[in-house]
């Protein structure tokens, strides 16, 4: 099926909210109102039922929930998953079977994230982290990437929430940065709090993965916003030959810096600006 | 218990462990989501929640880590306050300590203390009861103390200095803590503290006991339990609600044997508080707070004293208060904190002020300060708060300081600041007779005590380097400042207004952390170069009353196999204290010394330690009588040793 003038592209929503919103208004300004069009509001809204009525060529699900109700209702239309963490990847791989399908994901590679911190803190050298079981594969890859730019990784891996308190104590006792990994079981509603408290205390610097994360107390971030995710999937979409051949998953391409100037004044760190930080930061990726 | 049973089974029949782990994947763990990128999360560093860096502040501010605590070794908070240049700590008795930041006294220690916000000075005194304070040493988080007024942001009392002590937070803690201490004289202490969560509330329960001796030949031993709770609610992600409970009481032992006057006796001494706390954050700069809270001291004693027979001494004083504070940023470089306070003190206390009725005092307060960052080279903060109270009327305080950075590491900071001190219910209604003599009367109605100080401050920080530092001159004018004149007819104490005092002073202090070691200097000089009183004896008292120097240093050492070493020297030049038996106090030095060793479990961590405090042999703490030489606080050479527990 060819991708031509007339292809639709069909939109499946997690929830009604902010950020969905905003990534339906970029994607559909930027791919054509006429040549998209909104599917289902709700992941439970979604059914085979509307998907026969409309004939979408392409479905973007928005979300984790939407990504899983298209997945298993198996309905044949290539998929695109957006907003969707790379660890959850794997698990909607598995509902995929064999649907075309791929993904651009919500977080940031690591190279990204670690370049940040080489140019925001080049004082600090001794990163801390922790992971869980779902991001446990993750902690050799983030080590070697780190040596690589001569930072060095101390990680332990948690099983249970009751763990995370002394295994943060342990691993900033030798850290001058907490990088925080994105896994359920280490930050988590619950969590957070006592995460920001005791870097807080222990005077160690929280590179979050979040604009929410930065304004609950995170020093920095590197993330996306819906609207860039939406500009990166339009833009996809309208590259593509044909929907069938999708194209492996992605990282996002556009992304924004986050600072707390207000916890940098307060821990005594000099920071630069915001702006200053993503120009920098830009011309690191496209060196690398 | 679910997760253990099950960890049993997987050792009997290898498919248990397989059940187990094939159940969590499919789906009983939480997948993550975008929710945990998008969501709105609660603003956990708020305002209220940074230290604010110290060379922005509007005046000279120490901040006393938990750390620095810890390494201290010293069991009673207020003891902590060595560590801040210009503080003196002493003992009024074994339970009864003394802080002053200037004028030292006995009492109306002229320094509001607040606990969690919470101000905890008494209004019959003027000064803390810490022996019978509510708060276990193993909950501070962090103080910070102002050296110097602050009342167009604290109010009440803020005249010489406000120390603000904050707990922690329960999810700081979670799990169970013990903590155990035997030592000299007859010392024996303990917390037992559990903090977690229960339904959507997180709570830190602290149960404790303090028992000694006190000093050597007289009975000024302590026995107080306490108790204190705090449960924190998030009800939205902005929105929290504490609530904060606690009592103390105990046994606290009192007078001189042999002194018809002063018998040996027990007091029934408690203090609690209930304190209930909402607070709206939406953004690190905006910030909702509305608190209300209660909190009283009551003490009971008795003595047969001849020949005017048996003699009840009692004091009962409650405190309410309901309190709002906004803070706002606006725009990047200007932030606003304003609000208001009603505050009602009720005493109750027939022999000190010779009425059986409840006597009463109203505060009502509105403030409002600035922080106003033109550019990074300048911090302008100005502030004012409006008081009226019942004893003294209206009053206004205002505070400009001006502050020049130099790049990241120098700042000078320029400051004036007014304030008042309503005198307490003593110094304003006492009526203290035994056997128709009288021995105390109130000065009645007259103003606030006053205060205009002036600063220049140089501030050093390389953060790089572990080095923060600063150094500051400044001049304290105090006017109306109430004194009993001795001079009234039969050694009637009256207190009178109308003293005036300059004093002139310079405070040190440096932190150097490299590694594991830290270091902690503090140093004040204090001069004094001009008094005029209402009788000589005034004059003469208020300008010896404070040691010219007072010096702290804690270092404090990690070694490898978590062990930690620490020495603290702490020393008070010579000084005259007030109500102190009236005679010289000699300089002395004191050397309190620090080994402990921390053994890491899967599940927790234990310290044990030993210490000695005062190695260098005995001082007379505050007290000592040239009438009765026999009559002073003998602080000898003391040892202990601890557990702490953590799991």
């Amino acid at each position: 099926m060819a991708a031509g003038a007339a292809a639709r592209v069909g939109l499946v929503l997690s929830e009604d909210g902010p950020a969905y919103q905003e990534f339906v208004g970029r994607f559909r300004s930027v791919v054509g109102a006429s040549r998209s069009f909104l599917l289902a509001g709700r992941a439970a809204d979604f059914s085979a039922a509307t998907l026969a009525a409309e004939a979408p060529e392409l479905i973007v699900a928005v979300g984790m929930r939407a990504a899983e109700a298209v997945l298993r209702a198996d309905t044949g239309r290539p998929v695109l998953a957006v907003l969707v963490p790379r660890l959850a990847y794997p698990h909607l791989r598995s509902l995929a079977k064999g649907q075309a399908f791929t993904a651009i994901y919500l977080d940031q590679p690591l190279e990204r994230r670690l370049g940040l911190v080489v140019l925001a803190l080049p004082d600090r050298r001794r990163l801390a982290t922790l992971v869980g079981p779902d991001s446990a594969a993750d902690l050799k890859p983030l080590q070697n990437a780190a040596a690589e730019r001569g930072l060095a990784v101390t990680g332990e891996r948690i099983e249970r929430e009751a763990d995370l308190l002394p295994a943060l104590r342990r691993v900033l006792a030798s850290a001058d940065v907490f990088l925080a990994i994105p896994d359920p079981l280490v930050i988590n509603g619950n969590t957070a709090q006592s995460i920001l408290l005791t870097t807080y205390r222990a005077q160690v610097p929280v590179v979050g993965y979040s604009k929410a994360y930065v304004d609950a107390g995170a020093l920095l971030a590197v993330y996306s916003t819906p609207a860039q995710i939406a500009q990166q999937a339009a833009e996809m979409v309208a590259g593509l030959g044909a929907f069938t051949a999708l194209p492996a998953p992605q990282y996002p391409k556009y992304y924004s810096v986050a600072v707390n100037a207000h916890v940098a004044r307060s821990m005594g760190i000099a920071i630069e600006p915001e702006t200053v930080l993503l120009e920098r930061l830009k011309a690191l990726g496209a060196r690398e | 218990m679910g997760r253990r049973r099950w960890s049993v089974w997987s050792r009997i029949t290898g498919w248990g462990l397989l059940l187990v782990a094939t159940g969590q994947a499919q789906g009983a763990e939480p997948v993550l989501s975008e929710q945990e990128f998008l969501n709105e999360m609660p603003v956990v560093l708020s305002a209220s929640r940074l230290n604010q860096p110290v060379q922005d502040a509007p005046g000279a501010v120490t901040v006393i880590d938990r750390q620095t605590i810890l390494a201290s070794g010293f069991r009673d908070i207020v003891d902590v306050l060595r560590l801040v240049p210009g503080f003196y700590v002493g003992h009024f008795s074994g339970n009864e300590a003394v802080l002053s930041r200037g004028i030292a006294g006995h009492l109306f220690g002229r320094i509001q203390v607040l606990v969690d916000g919470r101000s905890v000075y008494m209004p019959l005194f003027g000064q803390v009861h810490w022996s019978v304070l509510p708060v276990d040493v193993e909950d501070v988080e962090r103080i910070e103390v102002v050296r110097g007024p602050n009342a167009a942001s604290f109010g009440a009392n803020s005249f010489l200095g406000v120390v603000n002590i904050v707990t922690r937070h329960p999810e700081q803690d979670p799990g169970w803590f013990v903590g155990a201490r035997l030592g000299d004289p007859a010392e024996r202490s303990g917390t037992l503290r559990h903090a977690g969560a229960w339904g959507p509330w997180h709570y830190r329960l602290t149960l404790g006991h303090r028992e000694d001796a006190g000093f050597p030949r007289r009975p000024d031993d302590t026995r107080i339990d306490h108790a204190s709770l705090l449960a924190e609610w998030r009800v939205t992600p902005a929105d929290t609600v504490q609530v904060m409970a606690g009592y103390a009481g105990g046994r606290l032992g009192q007078g001189w044997p042999g002194d018809p006057k002063d018998p040996p006796r027990d007091q029934a001494a408690a203090s609690g508080h209930v304190h209930l706390r909402w607070q709206r954050v939406t953004a690190t700069d905006d910030e909702w707070m509305v608190q209300l809270y209660h909190t009283f001291q009551r003490s009971r004693e008795q003595a047969e004293v001849p020949p005017i027979g048996l003699v009840r001494l009692k004091q009962d004083s409650d405190r309410h208060e309901i309190e709002l504070q906004r803070t706002q940023g606006l725009g990047a470089q200007t932030r606003l904190v304003w609000g208001g306070s009603l505050r009602h003190d009720t005493v109750h206390a027939p022999l000190y002020l010779g009425t059986d009725a409840r006597r009463s005092v109203r505060v009502a307060r509105v403030f409002a300060h600035g922080e106003w960052r033109p550019s990074p080279a300048w911090t302008v903060n100005a502030g004012a708060m409006v008081e009226n109270n019942d004893l003294t009327g209206t009053d206004t305080m205002p505070r400009l300081s001006v502050t020049r950075h130099w790049g990241d590491h120098h700042s000078l900071r320029l400051g004036i600041s007014g304030a008042t001190r309503t005198p307490t219910l003593l110094e304003a209604a006492a009526d203290y007779r035994l056997g128709g003599v009288v021995y105390y009367l109130g000065a009645g109605d007259v103003g606030a005590e006053r205060l205009v100080a002036r600063e220049l401050a140089y501030l050093a920080r390389y953060p790089e380097h572990g080095i923060h530092g600063g150094i500051r001159v400044f001049e304290e004018r105090l006017r109306d400042l109430l004194y009993p004149d001795k001079n009234a007819p039969a050694s009637v104490f009256l207190f009178k207004s109308g003293n005036r005092l300059t004093r002139q002073g310079i405070e040190t202090e440096l932190r150097i952390e490299r590694g594991a070691t830290r270091l902690t200097l503090a140093h004040g000089y204090l001069r004094v170069t001009g008094v005029s009183g209402t009788s000589q004896d005034a004059v003469t008292d208020l300008t010896e009353a404070d040691p010219r120097h007072t010096f702290a240093l804690l270092l404090d050492h990690r070694f490898p196999q978590g062990v930690r070493a620490s020495v603290g020297l702490y020393h008070y030049g010579n000084m005259w204290p007030l109500g102190a038996g009236g005679d010289l106090q000699r300089a002395y030095n004191r050397l309190d010394l620090r080994l402990a060793r921390t053994f890491r479990g899967r599940h927790g961590e234990t310290e044990v330690a030993v210490g000695v405090q005062n190695a260098l042999g005995s001082y007379p703490d505050f007290l000592w009588d040239p009438v009765d030489p026999t009559k002073r606080n003998e602080f000898r050479t003391r040892g202990y040793v601890a557990l702490r527990t953590q799991f």
